[in-house]
């Protein structure tokens, strides 16, 4: 026997890992061994644009500029045999502009009586001349076994001012002929905050951590031959320095560093359904997701995605997707008060109460080994959507036009 | 545990042009009855959805639209069928294309005279596998005249799950074999091999060889019936998808694999590829063969 595998050996090799897969042939599928996925690359360059601030939502009439982000992202999947796999993905984030600072109000505080003259929201943002790039990098195995898999991943995200290293370990089994999968596993992250000292005022802090921990269990049901129901939950716990130290709150007249509290407990509860339509040519996906933390936010979410499947190898797939939340509980635009014992403020609007909504078009065009994608979505972002009745909206939502290029490509 | 007693049944039937048979191990006549008929079944099932002889037939729906721009829904089934085939292009350089069916037109093994090379022009250029769009949902014929054929790789898949719903059945020894292409079910009585006759390719009844099989799959592509002779000259019924010319090589070639499709895939892509470069390739495939020349030399390895 040769060492290598030459070229008219990968014929054999592939020839069978696809005539196994005949429905006729599915038993001998068990005798012959798994079918080999294909080896593919994947890149894709994706461009954010966050719309410029209103002029009747900031401080400063010539700061209006947010980020622009370019991402790239390159993942290999290479299939190592019919038992392992490897995984490895490059993701790189150029990011450019400005960013929300903090937030006052548009009028003067008379701090004798903590009034204020005019108390629409305005935001501060940081001069546009902010960049930073991100690289992360990560690579995962699979372990497939008999029943199902077993996946261990590791990874590094870098940038000037942060450090992560994070991983976590999955599994999933298949019972009833693989019509369920029972998914479950952990993750973890260990962050390194070190902000850049050159746009730090004194106040800010030096260098902190802060870690997080993750569990999730899933289940995914076939229900017949078109349709399939999907659910999930987690817990993720952080604890250590979760604070934005580029963010202030406005206090008193005063801008000062923003400071959340140093753990955070949240919950996801996830639930898709999938539905096949054999005579459209076309699936229907639906996803919610119910979310809740320590912080007391609560968020829900709604998405629903149109597959369709047209001549030519093309598919489109239109998608929609809806999200409100509520705020932290000690969130404020601004606090015209003296801070409470606990000294927790933000004035974030990730954090504040607002709502979205998406749409989006992806196109596909498969060409023989080659599959090309490109995606636009549309994203802005109103406290009207908001979980209750919001009566002061954060002035720094964001909204945004995001497109995305990219394409697969398969080998032997 | 005590073993029922197995008998031999053989069962014989016509399909997909060529005589077959099934051999099985069963307990009762009525048992081995039973389940040959669901495994003819099977067979007359793809042989009706894949036949391009037949109007009824999926293929001749697919081969109806050719150039129209509408495109056929496709099940599983044949979406995978159309992936082999993509794969077998792939790995034969080209030489092996389902649309090389229409060169047959020009190529009539009935007459005794050569085509013209404008007529086969003409049909080369519906030839072309790069023609055809295919997704797990529709298959399209770009130019109109295409036709798929997928003769070369149906008799072979036929085989392979009519013994496989003979194991689903419970049978345990047996074989399928349609027209000269083989599929084991299990091993003889006693866990003894099956003796599998590759014919003479000038003597059907006689064979060259008798190879000892318990599982997998043989099967043979060969030229020697299907030919027509010009002057003297044989022009063999395998066509190259390139030139639009029957191709010069062996006599037959019989391969073995675990499954009878790849088996023979690999025995038509052997016969197109020509004897020296198919001898080469098969060193380097590494699978058991038997290859005949029509001077009468025999190449084999591991048989």
């Amino acid at each position: 026997m040769k060492s290598k595998p030459s070229k008219a050996q990968n014929a054999l090799l592939a020839l069978t890992s696809t005539a196994i897969t005949l429905p006729g042939a599915q038993v001998l599928a068990e005798e012959t061994g798994k079918s080999v996925e294909p080896r593919v690359i994947g890149v894709r360059f994706t461009n954010y644009q966050e719309a410029n601030i209103d002029a009747n939502k900031r401080n400063d009439p010539d700061l209006a500029e947010r980020y622009d982000i370019a991402v790239t992202q390159v993942s290999l999947n290479w299939p190592l045999s019919d038992k392992w796999a490897l995984n490895i993905d490059f993701i790189q984030d150029v990011m450019s502009g400005g960013s929300p600072w903090y937030v006052k109000p548009k009028g003067q505080i008379d701090l004798d009586t903590g009034e204020v003259t005019d108390e629409t929201p305005v935001q501060v943002m940081t001069s546009p001349t902010l960049e930073d790039t991100r690289q992360d990098f990560s690579f995962k195995t699979t372990y497939f076994h008999d029943m199902g898999s077993l996946g261990a991943r590791l990874g590094v995200s870098e940038e000037d001012d942060y450090t992560s290293v994070y991983g976590g370990v999955d599994f999933s089994f298949d019972f009833n002929e693989k019509q369920t999968t029972v998914s479950s596993g952990f993750s973890f992250a260990a962050d390194r905050l070190s902000p850049t000292p050159e746009v730090t005022p004194s106040n800010r802090i030096k260098r902190e951590n802060k870690g997080t921990f993750s569990m999730f269990a899933g289940v995914s049901q076939v229900i017949n031959r078109v349709s399939v129901l999907q659910a999930a939950m987690s817990i993720t716990q952080h604890n250590g320095y979760l604070s934005d130290p580029y963010k202030q709150v406005w206090v008193r007249g005063i801008p000062q560093v923003e400071n959340r509290p140093t753990n955070k407990t949240q919950f996801v509860i996830t639930a898709g359904y999938r539905y096949f339509f054999p005579d459209k040519n076309a699936a229907i996906h639906t996803n919610v997701r119910l979310y809740e933390d320590s912080w007391n936010m609560k968020s829900e979410t709604f998405e629903v995605k149109w597959v369709q499947s047209l001549a030519n190898n093309w598919q489109i797939i239109p998608s929609f997707r809806y999200y409100t939340q509520s705020q932290a509980d000690f969130y404020a635009p601004y606090y015209l008060d003296v801070l409470e014992d606990d000294q927790n403020a933000s004035s974030d609007y990730r954090l504040s109460p607002f709502g979205s909504i998406s749409v989006g078009a992806q196109v596909i065009k498969k060409i023989g080994r080659w599959n090309f994608t490109g995606l636009v979505e549309n994203y802005s972002s109103d406290k009207s959507l908001g979980i209750g009745s919001v009566q002061v909206g954060n002035p720094g939502l964001v909204d945004y036009l995001r497109f995305t290029l990219g394409f697969d490509i398969e080998f032997e | 545990m005590s073993e029922a007693k197995l008998e031999l049944f053989t069962t014989s039937f016509k399909a997909m042009g060529s005589p077959c048979e099934i051999r099985l191990m069963a307990e009762s006549l009525a048992r081995a009855e039973a389940v040959s008929e669901l495994a003819i079944h099977e067979i007359q099932r793809l042989e009706q959805k894949y036949s391009r002889f037949r109007e009824d037939s999926l293929l001749t729906d697919i081969n109806s639209r050719a150039g129209t721009g509408i495109p056929t829904p496709i099940d599983v089934e044949t979406y995978t069928l159309l992936k082999y085939s993509d794969q077998c292009y792939r790995h034969s350089d080209g030489l092996f294309d389902i649309t090389s069916g229409v060169l047959s037109r020009v190529w009539n093994l009935k007459s005794n005279e050569l085509p013209s090379k404008a007529a086969i022009e003409a049909v080369l250029s519906l030839v072309g596998w790069g023609n055809v769009i295919f997704d797990e949902a529709t298959v399209e014929l770009v130019k109109p005249g295409m036709q798929l054929d997928l003769g070369g790789v149906v008799k072979e898949y036929a085989a392979d799950a009519a013994a496989n719903l003979c194991r689903k059945q419970g049978i345990m020894g047996g074989f399928v074999n349609l027209g000269g292409d083989i599929t084991i079910i299990g091993p003889n009585v006693g866990d003894s091999p099956w003796q599998v006759g590759v014919a003479t390719p000038w003597k059907r009844e006689i064979p060259i060889a008798n190879i000892p099989l318990k599982e997998g799959a043989i099967a043979t592509s060969g030229d020697y019936e299907r030919c027509k002779i010009v002057d003297g000259e044989r022009f063999s019924h395998l066509l190259n998808p390139k030139t639009g010319w029957p191709v010069k090589s062996f006599a037959s070639v019989s391969i073995h694999s675990s499954l009878c499709l790849t088996a023979g895939s690999l025995a038509t892509i052997v016969m197109l590829k020509g004897v020296e470069e198919g001898l080469e390739w098969l060193h380097d495939v590494q699978v058991p063969y038997l290859a005949v020349t029509h001077e009468g030399k025999i190449f084999k390895n591991e048989f």
